[in-house]
């Protein structure tokens, strides 16, 4: 069972839960209580119905009124403890030696004092984190924080590698790693993070490793994070992936390294010109510019420009205006004509940056050709014009 | 048997019927509120501010199209489109289609974007009336008017699909107000579910007593005013509970016309929005569901709380009274068309549960509520039926009402907390029982006049009466 239908079959085993003890209230109360005062059945059971609902908002009310009491009297407790212990981790972490201080606060306040020290560790770095790091170990929260991990809350794991995480990687490198790993999703994207944070290598690998296994939503994180390591994952990382054979793995690469935006001496992006996935094609396409450029690459695009497939023809547009192929303006200008919409615009435009003789067709569409293709000439110089003006003016 | 014994045991058996309706539509409405607070606890175990705010500014971020209809809206509009304009999104785009205004709309939007004539024609081929004049900006704002004459809401919509090229669209009323990272929230679902996900809700709550500045809510906070607040509650009761609940279980029919979220190809596929409702909200998202379930195709259509849009509520009762008319004439409406889908088990829950809840809770539900206080009180004047039965009907119908609403505002309170003083919540606690004494029998009387039009054939929206943002921050 996924991750997901498990926490839907949770949501669904608590309602009914909740529904079935609240029905069984309602029974107990008519039952027990009601049935042998009120003579109408049907008043008897709608009374029952209205108490129960009536002590459950009491209780909702009650308990939202006792839980903003007891934060409030923690957050007052803390706010008198809290300075104190912050001078003291201040110290700690500026090398002064007061552990004994500090274990003295331990017996006292420890929640108070694992917040602060979480709270320290988010913003020292070098030595400080170091000492605090230790000291972390010695008061026995390291230790507590790996059990934690061992938790089957998922909630409790994340944050967990979260506090993990801040600490120097000799007391978190090994549950880091494990949690590359962990059943649930939003877990392996924690553990990713936080091993990027202070990455070693060969471990931006593992992650991005992690980034083409995952969903959408991790890939677009990690993507980000990964940034830094782009140049160490083009050696060999991302190669694997765009020759793996998986249609999958292959298109999240590419899509990563679309996102980036960066020049990338990759190889295994070529032969995806003339994979049989369309999208692979039209992905590959999409990255071509950012690639190191070698001779027949002009020719590929001309032949994607024809293409059967829209897609990898709109595609091929891009790649021609960004790579600056003048030959692709016979092919450009046809694509004005034969293809929807979406395509005919995205060669328009391509047409409008392939300089003067693209903007010629397009100004001799704007006359000659139909309403739809005139319209799209039209814009697209529109859209240059508007351009030059944004850059020109200050 | 003598007649008179006839008449009572019909009474008495009409009242039974009665209790039991009501006593079953409060035990859903009940159920689904539990469902949708599990179901909300789980949603907010989802991704940290911080991944979400990577998310933010992602390249791989989907492009989407706001699509703005706006008819008279010149009191509001600026302040709207600024407000979409400074989304917290990294690729979007807000297209706005002035509907054949009759006052300065297009005039203002104009002169305050600095926007020119376009080349620009629609791509897409949904029919609409004439469109006059596209307009872009000349700053560097993502910024297309569309100018076109009059067809009614669902038309401008179609007019801005045929002009978006994003993979999403977003129809967002002119006159809502959404909060900076509503778009993002309500991306979310297309990019956790690439593929699957073909439309999205977000959470629609009161502008009226909160203070706006610049497009933006600074300070929530409940309406001073008794109809926009008894409205508060409402929409706490139906977009946390109901909504939530009916997402979970992917039969939602309703994503507000206020603020929802679309992939374009299938908006487009099923389409576009009908002309010839009122109701083109809901009528196009049974249609998604009708069309994809046909398909056989995996789907779904999410409901998500976090992203927020406010809507200025009507603060009249004559305006509440057409609101409220149009909205039970677009709910016939669309059963009407799509009766086709009751109980068909092909249609998955939308057939089996969402449309029939819809026909015998939502549209005949008020006409029942009337029924019964109409033969409680004969039978009463006439001692048909007896004190204990008639106080079993008044318990089950304003009692459980009472106790909905009021579960509603704790639900609120347990899980979004919007409303941060206790002032607030009281006065939301005060209008969950209030409301139960004349202000909900009043609206099951409109929503039963509803019905009877849309029987009838009534077309028509009705006017809304807009204070305007501005209005609200001098107030404040």
């Amino acid at each position: 069972m996924s991750p997901e239908a498990r926490s839907r079959t949770a949501v669904i085993a608590k309602t009914l839960t909740f529904t079935g003890a609240y029905a069984f209230g309602v029974v107990l109360f008519h039952q027990l209580y009601l049935a042998s005062r009120v003579t109408s059945r049907e008043l008897s059971a709608a009374i029952s119905i209205a108490v129960v609902q009536c002590a459950t908002i009491l209780a909702m009310l009650t308990f939202s009124f006792v839980a903003k009491l007891i934060r409030q009297l923690r957050t007052s407790r803390a706010a008198r403890a809290e300075p104190q212990i912050r001078e003291l981790l201040a110290l700690h972490a500026a090398g002064t030696d007061i552990r004994g201080r500090i274990l003295l606060m331990n017996r006292s306040g420890r929640a108070a004092l694992e917040e602060c020290l979480v709270e320290f560790l988010h913003m020292v770095r070098g030595s400080g984190r170091d000492a605090l790091s230790e000291l972390a170990d010695d008061l026995g929260f390291v230790e507590c924080w790996r059990k934690q991990f061992r938790s089957r809350n998922v909630t409790r794991r994340k944050s967990t590698i979260a506090r993990l995480a801040l600490l120097s990687r000799r007391y978190a490198r090994k549950t880091l790693q494990d949690a590359l790993t962990d059943d649930d999703e939003s877990v392996r994207l924690h553990a990713a993070r936080a091993i990027l944070k202070y990455c070693e290598p060969g471990e931006a690998e593992k992650v991005f490793d992690v980034a083409i296994h995952g969903t959408f939503v991790t890939r677009m994180i990690l993507t980000e994070d990964l940034r830094p390591h782009v140049l160490e994952l083009a050696a060999e990382a991302i190669p694997s992936a765009l020759e793996s054979g998986d249609t999958a793995f292959t298109l999240a690469a590419l899509e990563m390294m679309r996102a980036w935006g960066k020049f990338l001496p990759v190889r295994g992006v070529y032969p995806l010109l003339r994979h049989a996935e369309p999208s692979l094609r039209a992905a590959a396409l999409h990255v071509i510019p950012q690639v190191a450029q070698s001779s027949g690459l002009h020719f590929e695009i001309l032949r994607a420009l024809e293409d059967p497939s829209e897609e990898v023809r709109s595609a091929a547009a891009h790649a021609a205006a960004a790579m600056d192929i003048r030959d692709a303006v016979p092919a450009l200008a046809r694509q004005l004509h034969n293809d929807g919409p979406k395509t005919a615009w995205v060669a328009g435009r391509a047409l409008a940056e392939l300089g003067a003789e693209g903007r010629q067709i397009l100004e001799r569409e704007t006359i000659t050709g139909s309403p739809a293709v005139a319209s799209v000439a039209l814009e697209a110089l529109e859209r240059i014009q508007i351009s030059r003006t944004r850059t020109v003016t200050p | 048997m003598s007649w008179w014994a006839a008449v009572e045991s019909t009474f008495y058996f009409f009242e039974r019927t009665i209790i039991l309706y009501v006593a079953a539509i409060n035990s859903i409405y009940f159920l689904l509120m539990v469902l949708g607070f599990f179901a909300l606890r789980h949603y907010r175990a989802g991704l940290r501010p911080e991944e979400r705010s990577i998310l933010l500014n992602s390249p791989m971020l989907p492009e989407v199209d706001i699509l703005v209809p706006a008819y008279n809206e010149a009191k509001t509009i600026v302040e709207s489109v600024k407000a979409l304009l400074n989304l917290h999104y990294a690729n979007h785009h807000v297209v706005v289609i002035n509907d054949g205004s009759k006052d300065e709309t297009l005039q203002i939007l104009i002169e305050q974007f600095h926007l020119c004539r376009s080349a620009r024609r629609p791509d897409g081929e949904l029919p609409t009336r004439p469109i006059r004049a596209v307009y872009r900006s000349r700053s560097p704002i993502r910024l297309t008017v569309i100018d076109k004459e009059n067809g009614g809401k669902a038309d401008a919509l179609n007019a801005g699909l045929n002009v978006a090229r994003g993979t999403l669209v977003a129809a967002v009323d002119s006159d809502s107000l959404l909060e900076p990272d509503a778009l993002s929230n309500v991306i979310e679902p297309f990019v956790q579910y690439p593929g699957s996900v073909i439309a999205c809700g977000g959470i629609i709550r009161v502008v009226n007593g909160c203070s706006v500045e610049h497009g933006r809510v600074t300070r929530i906070a409940t309406p001073r005013a008794i109809i926009p607040l008894f409205q508060t509650v409402e929409y706490l009761r139906a977009f946390l509970g109901g909504r939530l609940a009916f997402s979970f279980l992917n039969c939602l029919l309703l994503i507000s016309g206020a603020f929802g979220v679309f992939r374009r190809d299938a908006l487009v596929e099923a389409g576009g929005f009908l002309i010839t409702t009122v109701g083109e909200d809901m009528e196009l998202v049974v249609r998604l569901h009708k069309r994809w379930r046909t398909k056989a195709a995996g789907y779904s259509i999410f409901f998500v709380p976090e992203p927020v849009c406010w809507t200025e509520v009507p603060e009249s009762w004559r305006v509440l009274h057409q609101q409220r008319n149009r909205w039970q004439r677009g709910t016939v409406e669309t059963l009407a068309a799509h009766r086709d889908m009751f109980f068909r088990p092909r249609f998955g829950a939308p057939g089996l549960f969402a449309i029939p809840y819809f026909a015998f809770f939502e549209m005949l539900g008020p006409a029942v509520e009337l029924a019964g206080y109409l033969v409680t009180g004969v039978g009463m004047a006439l001692r048909l039926i007896s004190v204990e039965i008639a106080i079993s009907f008044f318990v089950v119908s304003i009692l459980f009402g009472i106790l909905l609403s009021m579960s509603a505002v704790m639900l609120e309170e347990f899980t979004v907390r919007r409303y941060p003083s206790i002032g607030d919540l009281g006065r939301l606690l005060g209008a969950a029982v209030l409301e139960n004494f004349g202000y909900r029998q009043v609206l099951a009387i409109w929503r039963v006049q509803g019905v009877w039009d849309a029987f009838r054939g009534k077309a028509g929206w009705g006017t809304m009466e807009r204070r305007g943002f501005k209005r609200r921050t001098a107030a404040a």
